[in-house]
């Protein structure tokens, strides 16, 4: 699949790849709200720390520097460690060792006044940090879970709500409801990333009459690549005040390693002063993010400002990791259940172009004919279908357009393995650009045969928080990496393009092609039956065509010839035989109507339509009695039906020219002894009924029996008649798929009959395809 | 044609004896009548179908004091058996197989001529719809293959 989309804002002389490349796991500066101790996990002696340790512990800086962690801290904490560091061995660890956070811990000893801490515990790889965040104290206030609100109804309430909530949109703002209530920050807001890499704004709790959010887009720079790493990690990030100066590690440098040490999981990591500054622009003392993520990405952010400083525990904090690691779990099920929605819908339109294909024979007019579902499959405004060198207009193509230039450009275009090729802004590649056309999503059938859907040109309004173009810059003295400064709203439209193709669009593309293919091949199939099929008919006429000219020439040279001779007798006076002329004149005009009127007749059976339906068969023989009667006339036939019968499935019609032909013939040719009896009957046979009218007269040689059948096939020229009877018989027989035949012995009479199939029982009707009169 | 100066001569003294196997009756009446038009001497014997033909090469039932003829016409479409089957009979059969046979149909199908050729037929006509034409051919035909053509000598 090939895909262009609009071109991208530019990011000013700074980019992207500047940003991506800050080593923000490495700062060498922690958050100065708490402080850090990095532990030798031998002797769990602090070989580095925060600056600040000493202040907030309440120790000199000496007393902390190497002293072992038991005489600094007490609580259940150290209990961990100390377990730890004694029962450890020396073997080298493959994987950090995992602590149960927080961990309590108050200072001990020498301490000015009594302290307590939350302390979160890491291991790095190379050292034991553990994190000291201050609880409560008169000139601190942190945000705990309310004592009057329990956890475990917060989380069912939220779940709950999420469940209910209409869309994905609906469950984003159930979170930021929940979260605002949870931790108190101003603005809570849910951001979302598309796929292209910028954010957007999708859900908003704000402070009344403040400025509004929502709906606005944000470069993907304004989260860089390794910060979106690093959240994968972490799921919470807090920088409870934006303004306060953060605490430097001493020594910089690991006092083992010498390298700089690891503060990929540390909670009190300080961020990057591009991403401060970012912030102070924006007007924002905290921040809080909580990261969504669905199928191990990235989906989203949840993001909290607050005006001024705003400080919570490391329990909420806990809290609202959780409560977006639950609805997260409901945002993929919701995302997933949405994506198949709409995606059995469009394969619905996908099911409707194909059957309304499947009618026409010629692949053109199939899909032209099919394109206002194909239409909405692509969700296009237009389509077009290009075979060859021509473009052939489908659903609502506007008048007045030339569309030929579509046609050289998908022929030209690479369609990749999957046979689709779609662009955004078609206008800014094709020449002579479209009137009203610009996005363009082309599915090729074959090498010369594309379906084409074409959307108009659609004026995108986008507001960025902010100038894109200036969203990162290098400025100031020290030329370094600036944020944008302003974040008021900034309006772009986007022109010549069309709405973007989204992955479902270009998904039902490729269904098309892989759809239209087998539909390609069982066309191919069924045209090489039908040309084999009307070969063989194309046969079956020619020899009909001969047939009919020899039994039509014939009577015409009798009448010629004699007409000739009347000539002659007159002209010489041979009265005698002008009689005899005359006769045979007449007689061979007589024999060449009855032809004709035969021949119109079987060529009216082959394109009859028959009406199947069960046939009763006792009330039809009474109903053609005046009929027999007259077939019978000079004679004293008895004509009998044999009881009990079995109906046939069979058009009426036809049942009565196969018995008027049988009876006839049978009157004809078997009735010229006493007491002559002629038989019909009706029995089951596999798979449907046998109907069969038999004699009691000299019977049919076996080496003529199959030859009869054929069309003015005539055993004996000394019985009145063209011949043609049987032939309608086994035509007949054809038309109702069913077959005809004669059974004789020589001296044991005739019984001519033909076999009616059942009805098929899941069709409703007969298979019509014609099987050969022989048994 | 008048008797001083019939360019035969002799010859049309000569009896020719005609197979003739034809279904049609008007047709067969057609060939007899052109055939005295035309003051050929001959003895025309008449079979209608395919079955007589059989039987009468292989001199049975009625046909059993049957004499082999001079020639024979025979026509393509026939009841029971068809010309060519009945040809292909003669053609097998010890006192035929020399016997000259001239197909004489209403069928100009190249299959029918291509068939009879095959099985070893002497010619091949065409009877025409033209009256003066159909009497010439007759004419023609019996003086050539009765008049002029020497026949196989009888095999013992």
């Amino acid at each position: 699949m090939t895909s262009t989309g609009p071109p991208t804002p530019k990011f000013g002389d700074a980019n992207l790849t500047d940003c991506d490349r800050e080593p923000i796991h490495i700062p060498g500066r922690v958050q100065s709200h708490g402080c850090l101790l990095g532990l030798d996990p031998r002797t769990l002696a602090v070989e580095f720390m925060s600056e600040n340790a000493p202040t907030l512990l309440g120790l000199s800086s000496s007393a902390v520097m190497g002293a072992r962690v038991e005489s600094l801290l007490t609580g259940s904490g150290l209990t961990a460690l100390t377990e730890l560091r004694d029962t450890e061995d020396d073997t080298p660890r493959n994987t950090p060792r995992r602590f149960a956070n927080p961990l309590d811990f108050q200072t001990t000893g020498e301490a000015v006044e009594w302290r307590r801490f939350d302390g979160i515990i890491h291991d790095n790889g190379t050292s034991i940090l553990i994190e000291l965040e201050p609880r409560q104290s008169p000139d601190l206030v942190v945000r705990e879970m309310r004592a009057g609100d329990p956890w475990k109804d917060l989380v069912v309430r939220a779940i709950d709500r999420a469940q209910a909530a209409e869309d994905v949109d609906g469950i984003c703002e159930v979170l930021v409801e929940e979260i605002h209530a949870l931790t108190g920050f101003d603005r809570v807001m849910v951001y979302r990333f598309a796929p292209e890499g910028h954010g957007e704004v999708c859900a908003e709790v704000a402070p009344e009459g403040s400025e509004r959010f929502l709906g606005l887009r944000y470069p993907a720079s304004d989260i860089p690549v390794q910060a979106r790493a690093l959240y994968l990690r972490k799921w919470v990030r807090l920088v409870p005040d934006v303004s306060a100066a953060p605490s430097a590690l001493v020594p910089a440098e690991h006092p083992r390693t010498g390298a700089p040490i690891d503060l990929s999981d540390a909670v009190l990591r300080a961020v990057s002063p591009i991403h401060i500054e970012y912030l102070q622009n924006m007007g924002v003392g905290a921040s809080m993010s909580v990261s969504l993520v669905i199928d191990g990405e990235l989906w989203g952010m949840i993001v909290c400002h607050h005006g001024g400083p705003h400080r919570v525990s490391y329990d909420v904090r806990i809290a609202c990791e959780t409560l977006g690691a639950l609805i997260s779990a409901q945002l993929g099920e919701r995302v997933d259940r949405e994506a198949a929605e709409a995606l059995a819908e469009r394969r619905r339109h996908l099911s409707v172009a194909l059957e309304s294909a499947a009618a026409e024979p010629e692949i053109v007019r199939a899909l032209t004919g099919a394109s206002p579902a194909i239409r909405t499959l692509l969700d296009v405004d237009s389509v077009v279908v290009v075979s060859g060198d021509e473009v052939h207009r489908g659903a609502h193509c506007l008048s007045g357009v030339n569309y030929a230039p579509i046609g050289a450009h998908v022929r030209a275009v690479d369609h990749g393995e999957e046979g689709v090729h779609a662009t955004q802004c078609l206008r800014r590649t094709l020449e002579p650009a479209l009137e009203g056309v610009a996005g363009l999503l082309s599915v090729e059938l074959s090498p010369d045969l594309f379906v084409v859907g074409l959307r108009s040109e659609e004026v995108q309004a986008v507001t960025w928080a902010g100038d894109p173009n200036t969203a990162v810059k290098v400025a100031g003295p020290n030329q370094r990496l600036q944020p944008r400064e302003s974040f008021a709203a900034w309006k772009e439209e986007v022109r010549g393009c069309a709405r973007a193709w989204s992955p479902l669009d270009l998904r039902m593309g490729a269904e098309l092609k892989m759809a239209a293919s087998s539909f390609l091949v069982r066309r191919n199939r069924e045209l090489i039956a039908l040309s084999r099929s009307l070969e063989s008919k194309s046969k079956e006429m020619a020899q009909f065509l001969y047939t009919v000219s020899h039994d039509l020439r014939s009577p015409l040279v009798t009448c010629q010839g004699f007409v000739g001779f009347l000539r002659k007798d007159l002209a010489e006076g041979r009265t005698d035989s002008v009689q005899e002329d005359i006769d045979h004149i007449e007689a061979s005009v007589t024999s060449m109507t009855a032809v004709l009127d035969d021949l119109l007749e079987l060529s009216r059976l082959g394109r009859a339509r028959i009406e199947q339906h069960s046939i009763d068969l006792p009330d039809l023989i009474e109903r053609l009695r005046p009929v027999f009667t007259h077939l019978a006339a000079d004679t004293d036939v008895r004509i009998e039906l044999e009881e009990p019968t079995v109906a046939p499935f069979a058009d009426e019609p036809s049942v009565v020219r196969v018995l008027e032909n049988l009876v006839g013939n049978a009157i004809k040719y078997a009735c010229g002894h006493e007491g002559a009896e002629v038989r019909i009957r009706s029995r089951r046979d596999i798979g449907g009924v046998r109907v069969s009218v038999a004699d009691d007269g000299p019977g049919i040689p076996t080496e003529y029996q199959e030859k009869i059948f054929g069309i003015f096939e005539r055993l004996d020229r000394s019985v009145p008649g063209t011949g043609i009877g049987l032939a309608s018989v086994a035509k007949v027989a054809e038309l109702h798929g069913g077959r005809a035949g004669v059974h004789s012995v020589p001296g044991e009479g005739a019984e001519f009959w033909v076999h009616f199939p059942d009805p098929d029982p899941s069709s409703g009707d007969v298979s019509k395809t014609p099987r050969s009169h022989r048994p | 044609m008048s008797s001083e100066t019939d360019p035969y001569g002799t010859r049309r003294m000569r009896l020719v004896r005609f197979l003739l196997v034809e279904d049609d009756d008007a047709h067969a009446r057609l060939i007899e009548r052109c055939l005295t038009e035309n003051r050929v001497r001959n003895e025309l014997v008449r079979l209608k179908d395919g079955g007589e033909a059989f039987d009468f090469v292989d001199a049975k039932g009625p046909y059993e004091d049957r004499e082999v003829p001079d020639v024979v016409l025979l026509d393509l479409r026939l009841p029971k058996r068809d010309g060519h089957e009945v040809l292909e009979h003669m053609r097998a059969s010890r006192l035929f197989r020399n016997v000259p046979v001239v197909v004489l149909t209403t069928s100009n199908a190249e299959v029918d001529r291509e068939k009879a050729y095959e099985h070893q037929a002497n010619s091949y006509l065409v009877k025409p719809v033209d009256f003066d034409q159909l009497n010439l051919l007759v004419r023609d035909l019996s003086l050539y293959w009765g008049v002029w053509n020497e026949s196989p000598p009888s095999t013992p």
